[in-house]
């Protein structure tokens, strides 16, 4: 069904090609907790300006594909092959992974409730000077400039989310979905090339489901920020998605366009349980 | 939902005595109570410890002047040891209950080193002077226990808060068992600092060539006046984009800090007669006015800035230093210079660290360290490496903690092991709650309260009436009473302390915008040079929006 390298680290010719074709892509990856194997040699690839989508029945594995290939967790067996752009991010830690452009969010959302929405963005932006404590005290002139051009950035990135009206609010005192937005925001912030989002929708009513899926839709389209995104609904799923991966039981089990995931027998048993014609 | 059911569950008690208080109330007062909470509750904690503390003065009972001082002292000593706990657990919330152990780091590495040095300087052998002997002395403790910080950070960093607690608080024990039975160290009976001011006699003469001269500050106050110009100057643009009276009122209150600190500083140095001309009594009242009318035009006559702790602190300070001498005369206070000195290094320590750690709050790397206490998980997917962070901040800390405790030690003159029970720690923490988690001056007020309060329970006034020991109560128990009521008070009904964590800041991010509208910003020399030097840069890429519906 799909390629499968078998080195690997191919040659740096090959790794080069295939960042031409593909942001992510993420072989063989294997994860087992106890006896319980949640990952089972899943194979994901991320095209470059393809919306990319990941579902599945509950406990199929998406969110520990997330956490393995973003390095929360380990991988179990040796034989992964995870590449995004031209880095091998197999052995990095999460926040190596996240300065190369490749963030997420989480399933619940996690900001940081007791700042402001402002300062919640403002944490995010990568190589700030004042970050070190010598410079705190020797390039006050240097990190104040910075701040200024990082505060206009959250602005317009507030504004193009529709947040910006509560930007002077806590986070938690935010509505469930303003809170997904600013989550979103966050990444922004840092200069991703490819957003991992962990159910962006779940819980939204439909009309905002929509606006946060325009949003994303006009990201991958303006700004080529490539997406990739695990959700339950699967309303916004078929309208938006260019590409459809469906993982049961730690496998990929089907690959393909919309329509043809609605056409597949297999994802129809793996989501309603196997039909009694075919035992 | 959820979290109301826990918490009615947890304190009935409260919530019934609340309701049943809100209902007897009206609402106006209860309203009134809840928006001006910080300066009800400093003033009922506040005032009744310092009017105690200030009583035996004005009953006449002033023979024991270096009671005053004394307890001024430690307050400032254990305010700074405070506000390097606040920048571990309050900032980054890294429950750290070991600090004990690097004040202990700090005392030990500060007086081994000095004593052979003094040593030496007796015997002729040493190219330096006694002041620099004490330099040299912080020097290495601040490095060693910056060092310790590291060796501790190492092992416990990535354990989860609860274990970190833990091995903190034991390693502190085993410190202290250590230095305990380590004889080459003094074992139980302690460790002599020969304190350089106490083996030369002519301390005044010390002094003098151990602070500035009358020289000096007037270049300080000349560079103060020239760079609180150049503010005025360059914050012109800031008009722009601020309304005008704020603009106006920003640099004012600009420069009035700088004078009535530089001002505060003068006061301390006349008293301790460091400057070689006589005590003016015109320009300390001159002084203390100019700081008074500054407090009153900031709260009451404009009210948009808040008053600002530190200054109130200070301010009461210099007056209690003030009424000393004008009571006694400046010189027949029976104090000893040494005694002025000590204090003045404690004073000058606590700014120091409240100075460092207030500018890491208010700088990305600050913003950083909450982020992290915040949600550690959300600050490393945008790619912050919270190992880094916490252990630099645990090193910034524990050097800090590492200086305040050499100025413990130059206070207590014999350091005994018995002095580092982990009950300094939960002092320290009992300040920190109580004047305010993550903020800094709300625990430099919170370390006031409770040393005062326990400086007037072993104080004359206590001391003298014999109501207590009738009924077979030691005085010195009552602080710790009344401490531990407050304590369990503020957890109940205060839980973020007298002077809760600034969280609603975003106007001072808007006061910097005004920084945009410089052109060629990369080449202004200074910023290029910073950008060379630091390896960061500018120019980010511009987030613009097309399309937008």
């Amino acid at each position: 069904m799909v390629p499968v390298s078998k080195e690997r680290n191919g040659s740096q010719k090959e790794i080069v090609k295939m960042a031409e074709k593909y942001e992510l892509k993420a072989e063989n990856v294997y994860k087992y907790f106890g006896g319980l194997k949640a990952l089972d040699g899943a194979t994901v690839l991320v095209e470059k300006g393809k919306l990319t989508s990941l579902i599945g029945p509950n406990g199929s594995g998406k969110s520990t594909f997330f956490n393995v290939i973003t390095g929360y967790l380990d991988y179990d067996e040796d034989d992964a092959n995870v590449q995004f752009q031209v880095h091998d991010i197999g052995n990095d830690e999460p926040a190596e992974i996240a300065n190369k452009g490749m963030v997420r969010t989480f399933q619940h959302t996690r900001n940081f409730p007791k700042m402001t929405v402002l300062e919640n963005m403002l944490v995010s932006p990568k190589d700030q000077a004042g970050e070190s404590i010598l410079w705190v005290f020797l390039g006050k002139p240097l990190w104040k400039r910075q701040e200024a051009k990082f505060v206009v950035k959250a602005m317009t990135i507030l504004k193009f989310l529709e947040i910006d009206h509560v930007v002077d609010h806590l986070a938690e005192e935010l509505s469930g979905g303003q809170q997904k937005l600013l989550a979103i925001g966050r990444l922004l912030m840092t200069q991703p090339s490819l957003l991992l989002l962990d159910e962006p929708v779940a819980g939204v009513n439909p009309t905002l489901a929509n606006k946060i899926f325009d949003r994303i839709i006009q990201l991958k389209d303006t700004k080529g920020i490539d997406v990739l995104l695990i959700e339950h609904n699967m309303d916004v799923i078929m309208a938006f998605s260019d590409e459809i991966f469906v993982l049961a039981d730690g496998k990929v089990i089907a690959q393909g366009t919309p329509e043809e995931i609605q056409a597949n027998r297999k994802v129809l048993d793996a989501y309603l349980g196997e039909s009694p014609d075919e035992a | 939902m959820e979290k109301e059911y826990l918490s009615l569950k947890r304190t009935p008690i409260s919530k019934v005595i609340m309701d049943t208080l809100s209902g007897l109330i009206p609402q106006s007062v209860y309203t009134y109570y809840q928006k001006h909470k910080s300066v009800i509750l400093m003033i009922s904690f506040g005032l009744p410890v310092f009017a105690l503390f200030l009583t035996p003065l004005f009953n006449g009972n002033i023979s024991g002047l270096a009671y005053y001082l004394d307890a001024l002292t430690i307050a400032c000593i254990f305010a700074g040891m405070a506000l390097t706990l606040n920048l571990e657990a309050g900032f980054l919330g890294l429950p750290n209950f070991g600090k004990v152990a690097f004040i202990a780091v700090g005392a030990y590495s500060f007086a081994i080193p000095v004593s052979i040095m003094t040593t030496k300087l007796e015997a002729g052998t040493l190219g330096f002077n006694y002041t620099m002997v004490i330099y040299i002395g912080l020097a290495i403790s601040i490095i060693v226990s910056g060092l310790f910080g590291v060796l501790l950070a190492l092992p416990t960093l990535k354990l989860r808060e609860d274990y970190l607690a833990i091995t903190t608080i034991v390693a502190g024990e085993i410190l202290r068992l250590v230095l305990n039975n380590e004889d080459s160290l003094g074992g139980y009976s302690g460790f002599n600092i020969d304190n350089p001011v106490y083996i030369t006699y002519d301390s005044s003469e010390f002094m003098s060539s151990s602070f500035i001269t009358m020289s000096q500050l007037a270049l300080i106050l000349i560079i103060t006046a020239l760079s609180y110009y150049s503010y005025y100057r360059s914050s012109k643009k800031v008009i722009e984009h601020l309304p005008k009276d704020r603009h106006l009122l920003l640099s004012i209150s600009k420069g009035f800090s700088t004078f009535v600190i530089l001002g505060l500083l003068l006061v301390f140095l006349n008293y301790t007669k460091v400057l070689s001309y006589k005590a003016l009594l015109g320009l300390d009242m001159l002084i203390i006015i100019l700081a008074a009318i500054f407090i009153i035009y900031k709260s009451l006559l404009l009210n948009k800035i808040k008053v600002e702790v530190f200054y109130v602190v200070m301010i009461v300070v210099a007056i209690v230093d003030y009424l000393l001498g004008l009571i006694t005369g400046n010189g027949a206070t029976g104090i000893k210079y040494t005694d002025w000195y000590t204090f003045v290094m404690a004073l000058g320590g606590m700014a120091l660290v409240f100075v460092i750690v207030e500018e890491l709050y208010y700088s990305p790397f600050g913003r950083t360290l909450k982020s992290i206490r915040e949600d550690d998980t959300s600050s490393v997917s945008v790619g912050k490496s919270v190992f880094s962070f916490r252990l630099r901040a645990l090193v910034v800390a524990s050097a800090l903690s590492g200086f305040m405790g050499s100025i413990f030690a130059m206070y207590t003159v014999i350091i005994i092991p018995q002095t580092f029970l982990p009950l300094m720690t939960f002092t320290l923490y009992i300040m920190m709650i109580i004047g305010g988690t993550a903020n800094n001056k709300g625990v430099i007020f919170g370390a006031f309260v409770i040393q005062l309060l326990y400086a007037v329970t072993k104080g004359p006034l206590v001391q003298s009436n014999d109501f207590f020991i009738k009924n077979g109560l030691d005085p010195v128990n009552l602080g710790l009473i009344f401490v531990g009521i407050t304590l369990i008070f503020f957890l109940i009904y205060a839980p973020e302390g007298i002077v809760p964590e600034h969280r609603y800041n975003n106007q001072r991010y808007y006061d910097m915008l005004y920084l945009n509208d410089e052109e060629n910003q990369s080449e202004n020399p200074l910023i290029a040079q910073l950008i060379k030097l630091s390896g960061s840069s500018l120019e980010g890429e511009e987030w613009i929006t097309e399309g937008d519906s």
